[in-house]
């Protein structure tokens, strides 16, 4: 048990932590604007990873395949709303409907992105290079770094965008009561409408580095990475972005550490650490570390 | 539809079962027998998910432990498919209660969330337990060498029996083993239906039914929320597992991949299509769901999946209680033009169909 292994441990579960961290900020996005979880929000980002595949194949550079892709998801993510999910009703009308819709779109866009590019994975570089830096006798990737960095100016700019902007005020207004919102002049389907092109664009952020980090993109490789940003944003709290971050890199780091220090579990059992944890938090702590407790009404 | 008119659909349908496996080619029997272990399990999450409100994405999990047990304790331990079948079904009972009771603290979409979760695990725990169940390569009706009780195997001459052997019809009846197979499937699958019927028909059913629909109120009226609540979860995973029981039997190998999250999502389909709060919706939905993967060419059946969520979020925006809450609301409409106006809104209130979106209470 060196130091360099376990710095190296440190940084994969960082790395790993990272994207779950992204994805889950995407789910706590949605969740503040509509109450809502949406189970397809992982293929949705592996549907937009594959078009910025598609786009770098076809010659553009990285970084603007990367930001189409981004673009279309945003698109792609306010249009679901306004098709769908505003037919659902509200956050608490119907849970079954909403997960049973985006169940189905988890199906749709799983196999419809299959039908369009195949099932067979397909190459993808690695966005920051492969450059390492020398760390307490550990080599760090740069890769690990830029996502990291990235993460950062997500964090910072969502929690500008909640806290400091009139759109971030009218997203939890519209949250926290869509008919005053609605007397308030706000225009609530719109304001949905950005809010889930928002959470959209972050996912297919956390589709691109997923992509980059497996070093191709398949149909298949968001389903885990989905279970963990759910974790992620159950164990800092569904409406708390910045819990949502920490919890994301606290999943990444005792998954990461325990697969890794504890052979009981070993690599086979890789989600049960971040289950168990999940179950946890949800008993004793339902509303999450970060997140606010709300008191129910029947 | 009155009473006798059920009945008499009922025995109709069930004689015509009964002859179809005379008639027709091996395949085709098969293929009814796999309708049958999905309906059996889909009726178990249409139990807790259509009749309880609770969601369960995690039911494929209860299945495949049915039917890795039955596949564990026949081939590893010479016991016999009925006796390992009830083993399955007592062990999943006990598993469903042990998740059932976090559920009483989890609900709506977390639920649905930490199932989704349960789905996942499962394959991940088949792998990681490798020496008992296979690992990744999964357990077929032959044994391994050096598992399980070898000695007791020899002993009783099953070791040498397996390898030729499987759920095989015995010689009195005179059938073939798909025909045997089938005809004791449609006898599980009529006790499991019955079974839930008169359960749903019942006190304890009024009971889930006013418990999905207002939880406080149905505390208030007395009755037992979380008794109610942990039970309907187990017996639950208990059909789930007499699905998986049919699982082993029918196709003779289990593997971890046939028991990922997208059998859950099958199962979901196979209940929410046909009517998630009706008796005969798992039926009819995983008659649907075979029958369409079957006419799907093999290299094509990315479509039929497509297709599939397509009528989950088809059926959820126009017609949420499925084919048989359609059938229901048309029954309604005719019989209200017949009667010219009268109102029969009593006889087919709403208080057997899943909440419908948008109407709030």
């Amino acid at each position: 048990m060196t130091v360099a292994l376990f710095v190296q441990r440190v940084f994969d579960g960082l790395q790993a932590g990272a994207i779950y961290a992204i994805l889950a900020l995407a789910i706590v996005v949605i969740f503040r604007a509509s109450g809502l979880l949406n189970f397809a929000q992982g293929e949705l980002a592996m549907f937009t990873t594959f078009i910025a595949w598609a786009l770098l194949d076809s010659g553009l550079p990285w970084w603007a395949a990367t930001i189409l892709a981004t673009v279309i998801g945003f698109g792609l993510g306010a249009i679901l709303y306004r098709l769908l999910i505003v037919r659902l009703g509200g956050a608490a009308a119907n849970p079954l409907a909403i997960v049973i819709v985006t169940i189905g779109l988890f199906l749709m866009l799983n196999d419809g992105a299959g039908i369009i590019w195949g099932s067979n994975p397909a190459k993808v570089p690695r966005l920051f290079g492969d450059g390492r830096v020398e760390l307490l006798g550990a080599g760090i990737s740069v890769q690990v770094l830029g996502l990291l960095g990235v993460l950062a100016v997500l964090v910072i700019g969502f929690g500008l965008l909640f806290q400091r902007t009139k759109l971030g005020l009218a997203l939890r207004a519209v949250t926290s009561n869509p008919e005053s919102a609605a007397l308030a002049g706000i225009k609530v389907v719109t304001t949905l409408m950005i809010g889930w092109g928002l959470a959209a664009a972050i996912g297919s952020l956390a589709g691109t580095f997923t992509a980059s980090q497996n070093l191709s993109v398949d149909t298949n490789m968001m389903q885990i990475t989905l279970i963990y940003a759910f974790a992620a944003a159950t164990l800092g709290g569904f409406d708390s972005p910045l819990g949502a971050v920490i919890g994301g890199l606290v999943i990444g780091l005792v998954s990461e550490l325990v697969v890794g220090y504890v052979s009981i579990i070993g690599p086979d059992l890789r989600l049960l650490p971040g289950f168990v944890l999940v179950l946890a938090v949800l008993l004793v702590r339902p509303q999450g570390l970060f997140g606010s407790a709300k008191v129910a009404r029947a | 539809m009155n009473t006798r008119v059920r009945w008499a659909l009922f025995v109709a349908v069930l004689v015509v079962a009964a002859v179809i496996p005379q008639i027709a080619a091996t395949g085709t029997v098969n293929r009814m027998s796999e309708i049958l272990w999905v309906a059996v399990a889909a009726l178990g999450l249409s139990l807790l998910t259509g009749f309880n409100g609770q969601i369960s994405l995690g039911h494929g999990a209860f299945l495949g432990l049915g039917a890795y047990t039955t596949m564990i304790l026949t081939v590893d331990y010479g016991v016999p498919f009925a006796a390992a079948g009830l083993v399955a079904v007592a062990l999943a009972f006990v598993v469903g209660v042990a998740v059932g009771l976090p559920a009483l603290r989890i609900t709506g979409v977390y639920l649905a969330l930490v199932t989704l979760g349960l789905a996942t695990l499962f394959p991940q725990i088949v792998v990681r337990f490798g020496t008992i169940t296979g690992g990744s390569v999964g357990r077929q009706l032959l044994p391994r060498p050096g598992y399980g009780d070898s000695e007791l195997l020899d002993r009783i001459g099953q070791r040498k029996f397996l390898g030729q052997a499987g759920f095989r019809a015995p010689a009195w009846t005179g059938l073939a083993d798909d025909q045997w197979r089938f005809y004791v499937f449609l006898v599980i699958a009529v006790v499991a239906f019955l079974l839930v019927r008169n359960l749903t028909r019942s006190r304890v059913g009024r009971g889930l039914v006013a418990i999905r629909d207002n939880e406080t109120a149905a505390e208030v009226a007395g009755v037992r929320v979380d008794r109610y609540k942990v039970v309907t979860f187990g017996l639950s995973a208990s059909l789930a597992a007499v699905g998986g029981w049919m699982f082993a039997v029918l196709n003779n190998q289990v593997s971890p991949t046939s028991f990922t999250i997208a059998l859950s999502i099958t199962l979901l389909v196979a209940a929410v299509l046909g009517g998630a709060a009706s008796i005969v919706g798992p039926l009819l939905g995983a008659a649907i769901v075979v029958s369409i993967r079957e006419a799907v060419p093999a290299d094509s059946q990315r479509f039929s999946q497509v297709a599939f969520g397509a009528v989950l979020i088809i059926v959820m925006l126009v017609a949420p209680g499925g084919v048989v809450g359609l059938y229901r609301t048309i029954e309604a409409r005719l019989r209200r033009r017949g009667a010219g106006g009268a109102s029969n809104d009593a006889a087919t209130s709403t208080s057997t169909r899943p909440d419908v979106p948008g109407v709030s209470r």
